[in-house]
């Protein structure tokens, strides 16, 4: 009988009252019109479009990562990823200000009492619970995370990734609570409250926009390179690191073994037939093929750079593989998650897919994977993977 | 019970599209919770969920009373006209300062790798900050002269 006991909780409740002077701020913060529903209505329409939108751009970077039966990576459009990890980054930078002010507009609610009087309100301030919450922590994470610090012990992709389904279904039920609520306030043309109040809700709205314009100005030039020098706080600068490109993990760092020149093998694995070995020379001396791809790191950072080196396509046509096999890529490192990737055969068949000898016409550097890095069009950066020791063909 | 005013802007009966989103939305949530379940080794659910009520009840409780004290304060001591401005400056002076803070600390510096957080990133706040009260600064003044030019006229 979950009724009658929502109603003795409620009257419980109701003897608990809290003191009388919350309820007056409560109730004269609530007639702010900058607290109107109209307003909140607005900030919860921009801020479902920039969730909706952090959603699918981050789903769609998760998939890249861990393909799905239903999904497989393609490689063009090329320029694909960093377009949509950049929107993810700069639209979870543009929530930041607007979750705050909606926040703020609908602060006074959290006071509502008894806080529900019926089963349906108690499960729906619950979902707000974990709306809030969860959407925080997204925001929080997210920023934590661009700007590389980790102060927990959960993997930080795993955790936001399980948090966004969280969230976007708590989402769901409260765009379904606050339909007919929403409906009434944007129809309203005309404020209905007292004078001077529609003067304060463009001001407060304006409020907003200028800090979205703020934050968004000062980090979107991580991977908008007209923007890089206005972004005085982002935390990465395109033209920055060695051969002008950053660099997320050194070979220091992941602990690259055995690729020196004069050590360095590419090993090839068919299947059904031995393995090839080749040395740095032979790979040298395959015909070479120039492309420019974007490193697009799943940090919303990316630089453009010309890459030079043996297109996989044509050192696969040299070991006899036909076309169309995906095609399993592991480095030299001994440290780090990503030390292994997978590219899907149309991924593997685009001749700009190369395993990379050379950066804007200089040898690689051991920071960017030197002797040999895999470099393929629209792909995350944490799988272009660097000193690459071993391809195994499925 | 006078406390349950004018709030009740849901009613004790919810509209019939919170029961439809709450069947979709709860199993969208659930997914969540069981992608949470199934790598337990990478999310650490009892930590996560640590971060995840920490943080909305530290803005529940400390970000907003601290934003209503300093909007109080911007009330009582600044003329109305320029109030906006003020709040404005504060609140991006505010942002820049909490959105960079792990970079300024430099949190995340890895070692031999100066590509990460290349930046400057105290000096680049202080600018950002200074950059913004000059703004602030130019539109009170701006507001001051042409109110004293309107009362004049009105003279």
């Amino acid at each position: 009988m979950p009724g009658c006991a929502a109603t003795r909780i409620v009257r419980h409740m109701a003897r608990l009252e809290p003191p009388a002077v919350l309820f007056r701020w409560r109730d004269r913060a609530a007639s702010d019109a900058r607290r109107s529903e109209r307003i909140a209505a607005l900030l919860g329409m921009a801020l479902g479009v920039s969730f909706t939108v952090c959603f699918v751009t981050g789903l769609y970077s998760h998939v890249q990562q861990h393909p799905p039966s239903w999904f497989t990576p393609f490689p063009r459009p090329a320029w694909l990823y960093r377009v949509t990890q950049g929107v993810h980054i700069a639209t979870g930078i543009a929530a930041i200000p607007l979750l705050l002010a909606k926040l703020w507009a609908v602060y006074p609610k959290l006071f509502a009492w008894p806080p529900f009087r019926s089963v349906g309100e108690a499960v729906e301030r619950a979902t707000v619970f974990v709306l809030v919450t969860g959407s925080v922590f997204q925001l929080v994470s997210g920023t934590q995370n661009i700007y590389l610090w980790y102060p927990w012990r959960f993997f930080f992709p795993s955790a936001h990734y399980a948090m966004a389904w969280v969230v976007i279904g708590a989402l769901i039920v409260h765009i379904g609570a606050k339909l007919p609520i929403t409906r009434r306030a944007l129809a309203r043309v005309r404020p209905t409250t007292h004078a001077g109040s529609d003067v304060e809700r463009r001001s407060f709205l304006r409020f907003v926009g200028v800090s979205v314009a703020s934050v968004t100005a000062l980090t979107v030039g991580q991977t908008l390179y007209p923007f890089r020098k206005l972004s005085l706080l982002a935390p990465r600068e395109p033209g920055v690191g060695p051969q002008g490109l950053p660099v997320n993990r050194t070979a220091a760092a992941a602990a690259v073994r055995n690729a020196a020149p004069d050590v360095y093998r590419l090993k090839v694995n068919r299947p059904g037939q031995p393995s090839v070995a080749f040395t740095l020379e032979q790979l040298v001396a395959l015909p070479q093929h120039t492309a420019t791809i974007a490193i697009a790191c799943v940090e919303g950072w990316s630089a453009s750079a010309t890459w030079t080196g043996v297109s996989l396509r044509t050192l696969l046509d040299h070991v006899g593989v036909a076309r169309g096999r995906d095609v399993d890529v592991q480095s030299l490192q001994s440290q780090g998650r990503y030390a292994r990737s997978s590219l899907s055969g149309s991924v593997a068949d685009d001749r700009d897919t190369l395993l990379a000898l050379q950066v804007n016409g200089e040898p690689l550097v051991a920071d960017h994977g030197a002797p040999v890095r895999l470099i393929a069009p629209n792909r995350p950066g944490v799988l272009q993977t660097k000193w690459v020791g071993e391809l195994s063909v499925r | 019970m006078s406390a349950t005013g004018d709030h009740d802007d849901v009613g004790h009966a919810m509209p019939r599209s919170f029961w439809v989103g709450l069947v979709v939305g709860s199993v969208v949530m659930a997914f969540g919770v069981w992608t949470a379940l199934h790598h337990t080794r990478d999310t650490r659910p009892a930590t996560l969920i640590r971060w995840v009520v920490g943080l909305g009840i530290a803005h529940d409780a400390i970000v907003v009373p601290v934003a209503l004290i300093v909007a109080a304060i911007v009330d009582a001591i600044v003329p109305r006209i320029h109030r906006g401005t003020v709040r404005a400056a504060i609140a991006v002076s505010a942002l820049a300062t909490a959105l960079s803070w792990p970079a300024v600390r430099r949190y995340g510096t890895k070692p031999g790798n100066p590509s990460a957080l290349p930046r400057p990133y105290g000096r680049n706040l202080a600018i950002t900050v200074m950059v913004v009260w000059l703004v602030a600064a130019l539109l009170v003044v701006t507001r001051t002269l042409r109110a004293r030019d309107r009362s004049v006229a009105a003279d």
